[in-house]
């Protein structure tokens, strides 16, 4: 059978239709007799594809069509027009085989009973999801040597704190080994150390099992740590597809040299060979064209006075908003209305 | 031969009968309510003062008995003398204890709160996890019940319940089928909720409709001959009164015969009209979700 | 007169939030004026087969539905809403919020919230009484309005002072919310004059749920029915109550406050 790339989506477009109101009582009373209603354009012409085995990281700001594409393709919502498929399947046919293959995990949102330990959780969907006996004795073992669950798996899910739960969450999510993970904010709402654990697990899933893997987040963390592809979406586009580090280098076009002086300067300028971003007694920070990089490095060190020095990208943070910020100049001059928030 | 996800197929790949018998997942899912029965028994257990409260709330059919047995003080009505009417409610309140449904609330809820997503991403109809938690429920309220039954039966030692094996099956299935006539048509109320904001709204109105002409507020006997005629073939007397009727042994055997078909043709109805509707709920749940 | 302006603007909120939902509304008047219809149906099969409740012709148990929906609105407009309110906020932790406004806490937590289409249920019930009246062809004397308007006063005291105390269970027993379902299934026993129960029916409903205080007595009041001790019990009674729930409501504030972190 010829291959088929196990996340498939072209020209996918989700529209609603949302009611508007204007606020006080006067709005109230208006929009009580006749509603306004709006469409709104949650994804809008999307397209990509994605192969067996990859990371895939989903950014944007709020509202701007992650979380929605990320239910297309589990099924949970149709498109109002365009293609998606998942493992070959459509995904909103909701067809059982589909369903035990693919796993969505809504970090606001849980599976887990509340006022029952996770283990019960976990045996109902070991029947759900029909996993024989050995496979889910062999499956829990080894999700709780990566989670570090063995503490909680007895304890109510409610007495756990948030990190705890999402774990729970996890290992319930993935006990089926789907080969397809949609994860949507897992990190949401975790101190770093919960955060940095998590995503040592999904990195280790992914080597361990080659599932194919979509994840949205709000945190760059998430995504520098475990994302060499990057899909970056602003209310309902696409505006950048590749690479993470690509995207740097074409978006913004410095780079930064930390620079640590042996003494002080004497005389100098710093200014004098880039953008200074901080200056602190003994270091420094500069933003430096990308192709004059190595030629001003190299003037640097034999005119400064250096102890050591760094030549970075910049935050990777930096640069996802300069693409929004290019995006929205480019909307302005298009003349496209902007959706009040 | 067998395809890319292991299942048999014939050469043009199609599946084999015995396969796709197979994979008609009814029958695999005794395996699967074995696991949701002991989940929801453990939710249920968390909620035992919840459920016992719940169980008290359902006094109403002992207030009407208050009622109707002061008002019989002076002489039978229609039939029933005090005696009778004990002997009517004390059962009546046995079978709406027994045939509780409340499913709506979590239906609707889940609905509009979103939550529903969750149960919908995995690959087995919600429905079953909700009937889960009724069944674990029922078993519950018997440990409850049965020692008030007896306890009853001792202190009313001159109730007239006709007891034969034959009554007593039909009685049995009378009430199970009360259950789930009461849990489909609430459910059916609960898909609503895809659509509109008052679906509980409306499942009231229907749970009116069940006291009045479901026996609460009074045996079907009670009302004018018009209403009883056409209350003996809608859905609300097999919801709670018919099992009520049986153990009574008022009904005659043609009585009985019409009666059980009635109630069979309800439950197909209600069947149907569950599949219809939750097919047409979940397209519209795709189109806006939540 | 603070306070007035308080309540003033707490409905005003309220409606905004109604109107949000402007089905609601429609939904709402519609079951008001279906529970009512139900509830006269239901009275009426009794009558099919006696011709009287007790000593309670037709239209004079027609003053008890009517007083039964009347209180039901109050309950549904003005209390329930605040204790679903009352509890949401306590599991949630924001009571904290409405207990260092500096307003009395009690007013805010079981005043805050009217769902007013609710009070459609008052006006009905209203009108069933002076239906009822006026199928009796009596005009009450004055001094039977007076008592009237007493008891209304010591049953709306009493609704109140049960439904208070309801919520300051909360504090204790955060799972309350079926304990008011309790409640209704005992109100439901006030669909129907409380004499007309026997023996050891009407004392509970009487003395211990004292249900009776709520829809018979006004109506007994409205009919030269009642005489002055009983209601006088009944306001002391009511008044008692009333003092009792503001302790308790400010014993389970002391111990929340102690309790919580």
């Amino acid at each position: 059978m010829p291959y088929q790339p196990p996340i498939y989506v072209e020209h996918l477009c989700k529209y609603y239709s949302v009611h508007q109101k204007e606020p006080g009582l006067i709005g109230s009373l208006r929009s009580f007799v006749r509603r306004k209603y709006i469409d709104v354009k949650a994804v809008d012409d999307v397209s990509f594809t994605i192969d067996a085995g990859e990371i895939v990281g989903f950014l944007g700001p709020n509202g701007a069509g992650k979380t929605t594409t990320l239910k297309v393709l589990s099924g949970l919502l149709y498109p109002t027009r365009g293609t998606a498929r998942v493992l070959g399947f459509i995904p909103s046919e909701r067809r059982p085989e589909f369903l035990r293959q693919i796993t969505l995990v809504m970090g606001q949102k849980q599976q887990l009973a509340w006022d029952l330990p996770a283990m019960e959780t976990f045996l109902v969907n070991a029947a759900i999801y029909e996993i024989p006996a050995d496979q889910f004795k062999q499956r829990l073992d080894e999700l709780t040597e990566l989670l570090d669950l063995s503490p909680l798996l007895k304890k109510q899910v409610r007495k756990l704190s948030l990190g705890e739960r999402m774990k729970c969450e996890l290992a319930a999510a993935l006990l089926h080994r789907p080969r397809v993970l949609f994860l949507d904010e897992p990190t949401i709402g975790l101190d770093v150390t919960m955060q940095t654990r998590i995503r040592q697990f999904i990195r280790e899933y992914n080597a361990r099992h080659a599932a194919t893997i979509l994840l949205t987040s709000h945190y760059m963390a998430d995504v520098t740590a475990l994302c060499r592809r990057v899909i970056v979406i602003d209310h309902g586009k696409v505006l950048y597809d590749g690479d993470l580090h690509n995207l740097a280098e074409k978006i913004a076009p410095h780079k930064l040299i930390r620079v640590e002086l042996a003494q002080p300067l004497n005389g100098q300028r710093l200014e004098d060979y880039g953008e200074v971003v901080s200056a602190r007694e003994q270091h420094a920070a500069l933003l430096v064209p990308r192709d004059a990089t190595p030629e001003v490095a190299a003037r640097m060190l034999a005119q400064l006075p250096i102890a050591d020095v760094t030549i970075e990208e910049p935050p990777i943070e930096e640069v996802i908003t300069r693409v929004f910020e290019q995006a929205a100049r480019a909307r302005a001059e298009r003349g496209e209305e902007e959706d009040g928030e | 031969m067998t395809n890319v996800e292991g299942r048999r197929t014939n050469d043009a790949g199609r599946r084999t009968l015995g396969a796709q018998v197979l994979a008609f997942s009814i029958f695999r899912l005794p395996g699967k309510y074995a696991a949701l029965l002991r989940r929801a028994m453990g939710l249920i257990l968390e909620y035992r003062a919840s459920i016992v409260i719940w169980m008290l709330t359902g006094v109403m059919p002992l207030v009407m008995l208050a009622v109707w047995y002061a008002l019989a003080e002076s002489g039978p009505i229609a039939g029933y003398a005090q005696n009778d009417f004990v002997a009517y409610y004390l059962m009546l309140t046995l079978v709406r204890q027994l045939t509780n449904v409340w499913v709506i609330w979590e239906l609707d809820y889940e609905i509009r709160h979103g939550d529903l997503s969750v149960k919908l991403l995995h690959p087995i109809n919600p429905i079953h996890e909700y009937i889960a938690t009724h069944l674990a429920d029922k078993v519950f309220r018997l440990w409850i019940l049965v020692p008030l039954a007896l306890l009853a039966w001792w202190l009313f030692p001159d109730l007239h319940y006709d007891v034969m094996p034959l009554t007593l099956t039909l009685w049995l299935a009378a009430l199970v089928v009360a259950w789930l006539l009461r849990f489909l048509s609430q459910y059916c109320f609960g898909i609503l909720a895809f659509w509109i904001s008052q679906a509980l709204t409306l499942n009231e109105m229907w749970f009116a409709g069940m006291l009045m002409l479901g026996g609460v507020v009074a045996p079907l006997d009670l009302f004018p001959a018009p209403v009883a005629q056409v209350a003996n073939y809608l859905p609300f007397r097999f919801m709670l009164s018919f099992p009520v009727e049986i153990l009574l042994g008022r009904l005659s055997a043609s009585d009985v015969i019409v009666g059980t078909l009635t109630m069979l043709a309800w439950l197909a109805f209600f069947l149907m009209l569950y599949r219809w509707l939750w097919s047409k709920g979940i397209r519209q749940f795709g189109a806006f979700g939540a | 007169m603070r306070y007035l302006r308080l309540l003033v603007i707490f409905y005003k909120n309220s409606l905004l939030r109604e109107l949000e939902y402007r089905v609601n509304f429609l939904a709402n008047a519609f079951m008001s004026v279906f529970w009512l219809t139900w509830g006269i149906l239901g009275v009426s099969v009794f009558f099919l087969h006696r011709n009287r409740m007790g000593d309670w012709t037709f239209p004079e148990v027609l003053m008890v539905v009517g007083l039964f929906t009347f209180f039901e609105g109050v309950i549904e407009a003005l209390l329930r809403p605040n204790v679903g309110a009352v509890i949401e906020q306590i599991r949630d932790g924001t009571l904290d919020f409405v207990l260092t406004k500096p307003v009395n806490a009690q007013f805010i937590a079981s005043l805050r919230n009217l769902v007013i289409w609710r009070l459609v249920d008052v006006i009905l019930g209203m009108m069933v009484i002076l239906y009822g009246l006026s199928q009796l062809h009596v005009t009450p004397t004055p001094a039977q309005v007076m008592f009237f308007i007493a008891m209304v006063i010591s049953a709306l005291m009493m609704v109140y002072s049960i439904w208070l105390i309801m919520v300051s269970l909360a504090f204790w027993f955060v799972r309350i919310d079926n304990i008011t379902e309790l409640f209704y299934a005992f109100y439901e026993a006030g669909r129907y004059p409380v004499t007309i129960y026997r023996g050891v029916v009407r004392v509970l409903l009487t003395f211990i749920v004292p249900i009776a205080f709520i829809t018979t007595f006004p109506a007994s009041a409205l009919l030269g029915r009642l005489d002055m001790t009983t209601a006088s019990i009944g306001f002391a009674f009511a008044l008692g109550l009333f003092i009792f729930s503001n302790r308790f409501w400010n014993f389970a504030l002391r111990y929340y406050s102690s309790a919580s972190s």
